[in-house]
């Protein structure tokens, strides 16, 4: 079975808005938002703080100037999801997909904490009357309002058992880092649903990418970045010495920036020891206890440093096949299964097993 | 090695590829500049229809001789197929990947018979 960690549909938010409480709701009555999906209403999001692109700019570079087509079923409307969706994974193989709110990564960095609050109840809320529990192929993680962390507990302990929600979901771009105590209702909710932490790379917006010109170093390092900065704050801040059991995954980061965060962390903890002195081994040791998901997966110039960073960062067990798909850097399920270095064993575990177990997928 | 008809000089458009399946082989047959070329349609990084993306000028971009950026521009000389998918680029004449020689699209020779559009595997 082949399972996708990381998949998208973009959702007019004219879907879900009767969910939301009325005070929200002019937020979305401007037309182009509900149709338009590369506009939101986000005081962090994509219409603002890009700098020196101006909004047009960043649309026309990040498509390529048309270079890049999108395939059907991109935009979801209520009359196509489901048929178009299941097409869509049947045409590049996958048996269950992990659906992420695409719409929702920049509203983390909102400073309208009870908006994020509401967002998060109404979109999971839309899912739930629509999709989850009814289509077993359709999977998703709880966008949980982490800049509000007693909210987000109970927004995990109402939802968190529901069928098709098989994790929780936080933007890693926000105010607070995840190693401050005031995150630590999301920490003990989690662990009470036994439910996996993932951290999203991006947002692509704002503080410091915008002094980019160009979408291609603003991708290049907006989406790792982010996740460096909340994994650096988990480990060092001890959260998994705080909370045993919980799982974390970091995803759409690719995977050759986790043997340099191995290094760099262990480098910097031996010489500042006393600045972390909840840790009980490297850090790099605990960056082996998480998970990651594969996609983008990297072009290295040679395998054999592929395999390298494979053993580094124990991918045969902890690495997640995802496809990010439709979006314009995805991968299909052959960048796994065409690895030469890779057992059998190792691939169907990367592909499908490894996912299954940790997000305990059927 | 086997002459097979994709079809006829009037049907393909200039710089506009003609996809055609033989075999179960999907193939894009392009004219440019008056000349024929013709790759199998699946772009050798993920497989992607590498055929159905935008045939376009090469971008590049000049250099003064303090170092200073001139702007970008088309060249006239250079023509790249781009994957639709992510964006990989082709020279149209080689089927070379312009930024890794690594990825090269498989190439057919294109034979005129007449009015008929014919390629060779």
């Amino acid at each position: 079975m082949i399972i996708d960690t990381d998949t998208h549909q973009i959702e007019p938010f004219s879907l879900f808005t009767q969910y939301l409480p009325d005070k929200w709701k002019k937020l979305f009555t401007n037309e182009k938002l509900a149709t338009d999906t590369e506009e939101d209403p986000f005081l962090s999001g994509r219409n603002q703080g890009v700098g020196r692109l101006t909004l047009e700019a960043l649309k026309d570079s990040r498509n390529l100037k048309g270079r890049l087509k999108r395939p059907e079923g991109y935009v979801r409307t209520p009359e196509n999801l489901v048929e178009l969706f299941s097409k869509r994974m049947y045409d590049i193989g996958i048996d269950r997909s992990i659906l992420f709110p695409t719409n929702m990564l920049s509203l983390g960095d909102d400073p309208r904490f009870d908006l994020e609050v509401d967002m998060a109840n109404a979109y999971i809320d839309y899912m739930l009357d629509n999709f989850l529990g009814k289509y077993p192929e359709i999977l998703t993680v709880l966008y949980v309002p982490a800049n509000s962390p007693e909210k987000a507990a109970e927004l995990i302990d109402r939802v968190g058992s529901e069928k098709g929600v098989v994790g929780i979901t936080i933007t890693p771009k926000r105010r607070t880092l995840g190693g401050e105590d005031s995150w630590n209702p999301i920490y003990h909710a989690a662990q009470r649903k036994n439910l996996p932490i993932c951290f999203h790379g991006g947002p692509f917006n704002g503080e410091p990418f915008d002094r980019f010109d160009k979408y291609i170093g603003i991708h290049a390092l907006s989406f790792p970045f982010y996740l460096m900065l909340q994994m650096t704050s988990i480990i060092l801040e001890g959260v998994p010495e705080r909370f045993h059991k919980l799982k974390f995954v970091w995803m759409e980061g690719g995977t050759m920036w986790i043997p340099w965060m191995m290094h760099r962390l262990d480098s910097e903890y031996n010489m500042r020891r006393s600045e972390a002195p909840l840790l009980k081994r490297l850090p790099s040791e605990y960056i082996k206890d998480f998970y990651f998901t594969s996609q983008p997966l990297e072009q290295p110039m040679s395998t054999k440093d592929r395999e390298a960073a494979f053993k580094m960062i124990g991918a045969e067990d902890h690495l997640l096949y995802a496809s990010d798909y439709p979006h314009w850097d995805m991968d299909v399920p052959s960048v796994i299964y065409d690895l030469p270095f890779l057992s059998m064993t190792a691939k169907k575990k990367i592909l499908g097993e490894n996912a299954a177990k940790l997000f305990n997928i059927n | 090695m086997v002459l097979h008809k994709v079809g006829t000089i009037s049907e393909l458009k200039d710089e506009e590829a003609l996809i055609v399946d033989i075999d179960k082989i999907s193939i894009g047959i392009y004219r440019h500049k008056g000349k024929y070329y013709a790759y199998e349609n699946i772009c050798p990084h993920q497989g992607g229809p590498v055929c159905e993306g935008d045939l376009r000028a090469n971008v590049e971009s000049k250099v003064s001789q303090d170092g200073r950026r001139l702007g970008e521009y088309d060249s006239a000389e250079k023509f790249n197929i781009t994957c639709p998918w992510h964006g990989y680029e082709y020279d149209i004449k080689t089927g070379i990947c312009r930024s890794d020689e690594r990825f090269r699209l498989r190439p057919f020779e294109v034979v005129l018979e007449g009015n008929d559009l014919k390629v060779k595997f």
